[in-house]
């Protein structure tokens, strides 16, 4: 299929019926969302950060780091967004 | 997870108590209109949406809706209460406080989170919904898709690393920073052919030798402040009049008269932004700064607070950002007024305290110098303002005519000025210039940092919505297989195909529906679609929404298909046979026809038929009937209405019957015209009771004898039916008792088609191949071969 690995549900016949047929798009489980072995925000955001990373490699790492651990991923306050940007100019002042 | 039970106490239609017993199964309950069915929905809306009920969403539900909520006739102390109990053992509840305010609990306490999370778009549908995710704009169907997607965390990602890029843009002060190098670069560049160090550096060491100084500095910065300071000295020991020439170059290069068109062009911008809207903006954002700050879950729907309208939490926070980001413009244009003003305001302080130098002062009392010593006197008596303050107009009327006389005459004695006081002027502005190229390689340093840094964050944005509209092209395209699937079942044959969700190619974060009609791409349902086809394009959606996310979450259906008719009825509950196997659904209705087929379809095992009766009163609330077929609405007219309930129990027979017939195969005797299409519940009756000796088998000892028990009673039923139910047709006679023992009969008439042991009907399960038809157990047999 598309060269995809599909993943098909079983397909159970009960008195003559067929019952559903599910097929899951690679990477994701069971509940419909992606399996987190796909490709996770820091390998999403990695690339973009290369540049970064020659002039600042703390930074890069730092913005990596909370990509790993979630922080990125969950609702933040305005507060907090700003608190991070502070770190961040702080640490690309240090180096 | 299943639920097992929904209770409720003065909730809506709910009196003191009412509860939908579901026994973990799937369930259909029947019930005419305002029986109450939706009171069980609202109930589980009311939990699953944290204390808010969407219909009822009105300008006079109160502020927590609680005089939507409530029955009316709750005794005023009591607290109105709604909870689900599931399969599990655990539970979920909302206790309501007559105020309307609420307290939602559950057992265990993550529960809570995880039911509150249900996405309403693949768990509830109601009647007049089932068309709303057409009628939604392409942002939000993407809204209402997100969660489904799980691209949640990932849009939540994007949306921080954008809000982080602004933040670092704002406390960076990276355009600032941009504005001043190019100011200064824009400086040097008249006098420079180079800003490389070396190169600045060489050409400041020549001038070192012209003013000999010993020791030279390698930096530039130690080096120009010797050169500054010993052309500092020379200057200070010049002759008066050549001194003053100094003081008169350094009043022009005040440049007071741009100074002050930039200040009067900066405030009338700022008057422009701020007048029209700051009091506007601040109104509506006040209250919603804060409410911002603590939305917990950016997708689900939120009442604003400003209007009451519900919106999208990312919505109403991308608005609060927009609002936000205009008000940062007019504050901007206001502080740039200020700069603006305490730029001209420090020009002005420093000329006046020039003019007052000996030097200059002795000068302007010469008598030729009357008319600058004037101008200067006026000069000295206008006010200068504080920063924060607009300048009085008179005062702007007052330096717009003195200062350009004032330059005019002082440009023409800086004209005077003999050529060694000029080279020193030069030197002195040559190494002033030089001094800032540090300070511009500093610029430049630090910006190109902080651009790097915007620019990585900018790049990560990017890569995240790249990857979350790859993802979410490859799950639309699933969930369109399962539309289109689900719209043949329903609409087999139809020229309407090929409908499927698309992820906008040009905006981000929309979605939208496609189709094709007799052959003709539509990019809008709406365009062609009738209202009863966009309905079943809505239900279509729902379900394949409800297939692709939901897990195995029960799925609410309440009143779904008042726009069906009887064909697309009946393929719906191939569709609900077929593709919710499985799944808990909890479907409501008040069309008989439908509930009667759904109930000789639908396998006892797994679904359990539930009739509400006619609701009374508030204080009653909801009452089941003890009955699972839907005589009870004819048994509410048996008191006062005898014949008409005759009338209602051959309508319900006429339902019951016809379905009964086509399951068992039953050839029924054309008959010419029209009257083929008007068989009566007797017609049915006859020709089961004429094939049942022949057919019906029942399992006794491991063998299927004739069973000819409901023969009889099928028999008795058939002659009520014309004797009793003609005359109360025909003659309007028909009295309490007998009717209540007509009905009495045909229940038990009807019941006879279903299995005693397992409870399902005697054609749920279709041995196609051995023609015969039975119950899931077995132990009773149709054979129609």
């Amino acid at each position: 299929m598309n060269g995809i690995a599909f993943r098909l549900h079983i397909a159970t016949i009960t008195y003559g019926k067929v019952m559903k047929v599910r097929v899951l798009v690679p990477g994701q489980n069971e509940e419909g969302a992606f399996s987190p072995g796909e490709k996770s925000l820091d390998e999403i955001i990695s690339p973009a950060l290369s540049e970064l990373d020659s002039h600042s490699s703390e930074v890069c790492r730092y913005l990596i780091s909370l990509a790993k651990n979630g922080s990125l991923e969950q609702h933040q306050t305005r507060g907090s967004i700003t608190e991070l940007a502070e770190k961040l100019l702080r640490m690309l002042e240090g180096e | 997870m299943r639920i097992d039970r929904v209770e409720l106490s003065w909730f809506r239609g709910a009196g003191e108590s009412g509860m939908l017993d579901t026994g973990s199964k799937s369930v259909v309950v029947y019930g005419d209109n305002g029986s109450g069915k939706s009171t069980f929905v609202d109930g589980v809306e009311y939990i699953t949406r944290n204390g808010r009920v969407c219909h009822l969403q009105h300008e006079y539900s109160g502020s927590y809706q609680e005089k939507g909520v409530r029955n009316t006739s709750t005794p005023s102390e009591e607290n109105s209460r709604s909870a689900i109990h599931f399969d599990d053992g655990s539970s979920i509840g909302a206790d309501i406080k007559p105020d309307g305010s609420f307290t939602i609990s559950s057992d265990p306490a993550d529960l809570k989170v995880a039911i509150q999370n249900w996405n309403v778009e693949s768990h509830i549908l109601r009647q007049d919904e089932v068309s709303r995710f057409i009628h939604y704009t392409k942002g939000q169907k993407y809204s209402a898709l997100l969660p489904l997607l799980g691209l949640s965390n990932l849009e939540q990602a994007a949306e921080n690393l954008r809000q982080l890029r602004l933040n670092v843009i704002e406390q960076s002060g990276v355009e600032a920073k941009r504005i001043l190098h190019q100011q200064l670069t824009g400086a040097t560049k008249e006098r420079l052919l180079s800003l490389k160090e070396e190169d600045v550096l060489k050409t400041l060491k020549e001038q070192t030798k012209k003013y000999a100084i010993e020791q030279p500095a390698e930096e530039i910065k130690p080096l120009t402040e010797q050169l500054a300071a010993e052309i500092e000295n020379r200057i200070n020991s010049l002759e008066p009049k050549q001194n003053r020439h100094i003081i008169v170059k350094q009043i022009l290069e005040e440049k007071l008269l741009t100074k002050l068109e930039n200040m009067i062009s900066a405030d009338e911008k700022a008057e422009e932004k701020v007048g029209a809207l700051l009091d506007l903006r601040i109104s509506v954002l006040e209250p919603m700064e804060k409410f911002v700050g603590i939305i917990e879950d950016p997708e689900k729907e939120i009442q604003c607070p400003s209007c009451g309208q519900m919106v999208v939490g990312s919505e109403l926070i991308e608005h609060v950002t927009k609002e936000l980001e205009l008000l940062r413009e007019v504050r901007a244009a206001r502080d740039e007024a200020k700069a603006k003003r305490k730029e001209l305001a420090d020009s002005l302080g420093s000329v006046t305290k020039k003019t007052a130098e000996p030097n200059f002062k002795s000068w302007l009392e010469l008598p030729e110098q009357e008319e600058p010593s004037a101008l200067i006197a006026q000069l000295t008596k206008i006010q200068i303002a504080e920063p924060d303050v607009r300048w009085k107009t008179e005062d702007i009327v007052a330096l717009r005519d003195v200062l350009p006389k004032l330059i005019a005459l002082l440009e023409k004695e800086a004209e005077r000025a003999p050529p060694s006081t000029k080279e020193l002027i030069d030197d002195r502005d040559f190494v002033q210039i030089c001094s800032t190229v540090p300070k511009i390689h500093e610029l430049e340093d630090e910006i190109k940092r902080v651009q790097t840094l915007i620019e990585a964050l900018e790049k990560s944005e990017k890569s995240v919505r790249d990857e979350i509209r790859n993802r979410a092209e490859h799950i639309v395209r699933e969930i369109s297989v399962d539309i289109r699937r689900l719209w043949s079942k329903i609409h087999p044959g139809e020229p309407i195909e090929d409908m499927k969700l698309y992820v906008h190619g040009e905006v981000d974060k929309a979605i939208d529906i496609s189709l094709k009609f007799f052959g003709t791409d539509q990019l809008s349902p709406r365009l062609t679609l009738s209202e009863g086809y966009r309905n079943s394009l809505g239900l279509c959606i729902f379900l394949a929404l409800a297939l692709f996310g939901g897990g195995d979450d029960p799925i609410i259906l309440d009143d779904i298909v008042s726009s069906l008719d009887r064909e697309h009825r009946g393929m719906l509950t191939e569709v609900i046979l077929e593709d919710l196997v499985g799944r808990q659904v909890l479907l409501f209705t008040h069309d008989r026809e439908w509930y009667s087929e759904l109930h000789y379809r639908l396998p006892a095992a797994e679904w359990k038929f539930l009739v509400l009766r006619p609701w009374e009163s508030p204080e009653i609330g909801l009452q089941w009937s003890e009955s699972v077929h839907t005589f009870d609405d004819a048994r509410d007219l048996l008191p006062n209405h005898p014949e008409a309930c005759g009338n209602r129990i051959r309508a319900i027979m006429d339902t019951h019957l016809s379905i009964a017939a086509e399951k068992l195969r039953i050839h029924m005797q054309y008959l010419r015209g029209i009257r083929n299409d008007y068989r009566t519940c007797v017609d049915f009756l006859n020709r089961i009771i004429g094939e049942a000796p022949e057919r019906l088998r029942k399992k006794v000892d491991n063998r299927w004898l004739p069973y000819d028990d409901p023969i009889s009673d099928w028999k008795t039923t058939r002659d009520l039916l014309i004797a009793w139910a003609d005359r109360a047709s025909h003659k309007g006679t028909l009295t309490p008792g007998e009717a209540e023992k007509l009905i009495d009969s045909c229940e038990r008439a009807l019941n006879h088609f279903r299995c005693r042991s397992c409870g399902d009907y005697i054609w749920i399960a279709d041995q196609s191949g051995r023609k015969r038809l039975q119950c899931s157990c077995g132990e009773l047999q149709w054979r129609y071969g």
